[in-house]
């Protein structure tokens, strides 16, 4: 559940940068005669419309449509009173709050463009049914086509603001983890972590934890307070001014594995292509064995997806993109779960 | 399986033969896994999830990421789980497999187009009244789990008023709570609140601004426990609440109790939002029962933080023995802003059980 801070930061992410990013999507859109592009959202696949406008739905669903020129507009299944709450924290200049999304948007396509003939939709095969139906059923005889790969490739390299956003999440994860160890059980370490990222401005935080690394080193939720072993490891996938990172420890009893992850960060520094980020794993953590990894990024709504891993281990995020890597080892003293966002190719 | 799961498990299985159903397919993802948890017991933390239930108990849940797998593997042994990027061909892929059967889908609102327009849809019915009918009233174990969950939504508004001091941002406030449910081992909650005057129309997320005494804060608070949610509504002045405010609160007070005395089991969602909505229009404030300033009078409380029915007068749905639902007016009052009071409540057979600890009165700190 999202419950940190929701507010869009002027200094941090000026309005400038939508707009470049607004533009980007919009020559996409001409290059391939796409007549609008339909964006949705939600709270766990805001993605991609925050990246196009900070919105970022905390409750319900709708989608942010995108013409060839001129601003986008939101839809949104959220009471008309939370139109301020919108404007204050989005960067969008229309918003029309329905309870129908589907048949409303198809409904502003036809006034707005009179006969579109093709439309993207991101992700189209995932739109929920209660949206799509009714689309499809308005916009006929449009063709509606899937738009993810056109999303995907509009969406990076990362610009300043995303770099910076990023970075700064980085930091807040590593400031979190200071100080922390493995004892005891797991509830105080999480609440620990969580109430002092969202104090310190987190948006959200979400919290995996591995509480017995000699045993299993699987990443589960903390449903309840789980007794940890000598080492253990821990996942904070952090959001900050939308912009998600995940960062990964393995903590002893008297903190963090500062070396090992120091060591990690260094080996990530200026990998350029997929080869190179495996290579740059597997001899990343002196003495350790590489077990397995995963390079995630954005090109969707959902905040982060699978870029790389052993299933497609020639897959290479694209350079310049923010990725969060995450790996697990066979070390001297036991397995390790290591990750850390870093710039890929930078 | 856990006790709780293996009784839900059982129901549904039971509802399946009564349908004459050969399956289920379930959708869920990190804001709304009722339909999903009831048949698996499995709450995503991201992405996409989807599930197949076989009559037989046969169980397959299918994610699009492999740490949700993992995660999935581990919580639910008995399931079979795959993962893809293309989490819907997969799914198609598997019901086409399974040859002519028919497969309910719940819920219809939320199921991908991709499943809803593939040929194999041919085999889909909508399930979700059937699930809906499950996830609505709940059996003694539900009941108790959302107890539970209802005593540590007011212990969670303690944290609350100690947080809430003049000059701490909203989000500040929201940490502390936050902190204190994952102290818990309560690892979900939802909530939003308010603060300020009359210039404030409803709850949102917490933002930047910072308390000034005097302030109406309102939150609700829905605390998670064992997959259950129950929710707290409660307003806080900081400072000593004044003659005006006092007065106002008085109708919610009236209108919170009006819907509480109809319940009982065989009442309607609309009769407990008439009873609640009387009041205002008793007081003269008719117009602020509307959408124009309130979405719901209430709402259920279950596997989701805002399972149906609305409490709305036009919601027919007739509410059972085992139905949890919290009865809030919350809604603006032109004299003093926006304001909120509810607990979770269970319908009986003859009434109601409240599971609410905390005093029904406008709350106040020391500003």
């Amino acid at each position: 559940m999202r419950r940190g801070l929701l507010a869009w930061s002027r200094d941090e992410v000026p309005t400038a940068v939508f707009d470049a990013r607004i533009a980007r999507c919009q020559a996409a859109m001409t290059g391939q005669g796409m007549d609008a592009l339909v964006l949705y959202t939600s709270f766990p696949r805001p993605a991609a419309v925050s990246f196009l406008t900070h919105f970022v739905p905390y409750w319900n669903q709708g989608a942010l449509v995108v013409l060839p020129d001129g601003a986008p507009t939101l839809f949104v299944s959220l009471s008309k009173r939370v139109g301020g709450w919108i404007e204050e924290t989005a960067y969008i200049a229309e918003v029309i709050c329905t309870p129908r999304p589907g048949a409303t948007i198809a409904g502003f396509l036809k006034e707005r463009l009179r006969a579109p003939k093709k439309i993207g939709v991101l992700e189209l095969s995932r739109l929920p049914g209660g949206i799509a139906a009714p689309f499809a059923e308005g916009i006929t005889p449009a063709v509606v086509t899937d738009a993810s790969t056109l999303f995907a490739a509009v969406r990076h390299p990362a610009d300043e603001a995303e770099l910076a956003l990023s970075a700064h999440a980085d930091e807040m994860a590593e400031r979190a983890f200071a100080g922390i160890g493995a004892n005891g059980t797991s509830a105080p370490l999480i609440s620990s972590l969580d109430g002092t990222l969202r104090l310190r401005g987190a948006e959200e935080v979400l919290i995996s934890i591995a509480p017995d690394l000699d045993r299993d080193i699987g990443l589960v939720r903390a449903d309840a307070d789980i007794a940890l072993g000598d080492r253990a490891a821990v996942q904070l996938s952090l959001a900050y001014k939308t912009h998600w990172i995940r960062v990964t420890h393995t903590l002893a009893r008297d903190g963090i594995d500062t070396e090992s992850h120091g060591a990690f960060r260094r080996a990530l520094d200026g990998v350029r292509s997929a080869a190179g980020l495996r290579e740059a794993l597997e001899g990343a953590v002196p003495d350790a064995r590489l077990r397995s990894w995963s390079a995630e990024a954005n090109r969707g709504s959902n905040p982060l997806t699978l870029i790389a891993g052993e299933t497609n281990p020639r897959a290479a995020p694209p350079l310049g993109s923010v990725v969060s890597v995450t790996a697990s080892y066979d070390g001297p003293d036991g397995p390790l779960l290591l990750g850390a966002p870093f710039v890929f190719g930078s | 399986m856990n006790t709780l799961h293996k009784e839900r498990a059982a129901r549904l299985l039971s509802a399946m033969k009564e349908a004459g159903l050969d399956g289920v397919l379930v959708y869920g993802n990190a804001w709304q896994c009722d339909y999903l948890r009831y048949a698996t017991d499995f709450p995503p933390l991201e992405g996409d999830a989807l599930a197949i239930v076989l009559a037989d108990g046969e169980t397959w849940i299918f994610l699009d990421s492999p740490t949700e797998a993992d995660r999935a593997r581990r919580a639910c042994p008995d399931a079979s789980v795959a993962w893809s990027e293309d989490i819907v061909g997969t799914v198609l892929r598997r019901l086409e497999a399974m040859g002519n059967r028919v497969i309910a889908t719940a819920p219809a609102t939320l199921m991908p187009y991709g499943i809803a327009r593939s040929d194999i849809s041919r085999n889909l019915t909508d399930g979700t009244e059937i699930v809906d009918r499950l996830l609505l009233n709940k059996s003694p174990l539900e009941v108790d789990t959302v107890r539970r969950a209802a005593a540590m939504a007011a212990r969670g508004y303690r944290v609350f008023m100690d947080a809430a001091r003049v000059g701490r941002a909203e989000y500040e406030v929201s940490a502390d709570v936050e902190a204190f449910y994952r102290a818990e081992g309560c690892a979900e909650n939802f909530m939003i609140m308010g603060s300020g005057g009359r210039e404030v129309r409803g709850m949102h997320p917490p933002g930047e601004r910072r308390l000034q005494a005097g302030d109406l804060v309102t939150t609700e608070l829905t605390p998670c426990v064992d997959g259950y949610y129950a929710q707290i509504c409660r307003t806080l002045v900081l400072g000593e609440p004044n003659a005006a405010q006092l007065s106002a609160f008085d109708v919610y007070i009236e209108a919170v109790k009006a819907g509480y005395a109809v319940l009982r089991a065989g009442v309607t969602a609309s009769a407990v939002a008439k009873a609640e909505n009387d009041v205002f229009r008793k007081h003269g404030l008719e117009e602020y029962t509307t959408s124009e300033y309130t979405r719901v009078r209430g709402h259920g409380c279950g596997l989701f933080v805002d399972n149906k029915p609305h409490i709305l007068e036009d919601v027919d749905t007739v509410l059972g023995a085992g139905a949890t639902l919290i009865v809030h007016p919350n809604t603006y009052h032109p004299e003093v802003g926006y304001m909120v009071l509810g607990d979770t409540v269970a319908v009986t057979e003859d009434g109601y059980e409240n599971f609410g600890s905390l005093p029904l009165e406008l709350m106040s700190v020391p500003a």
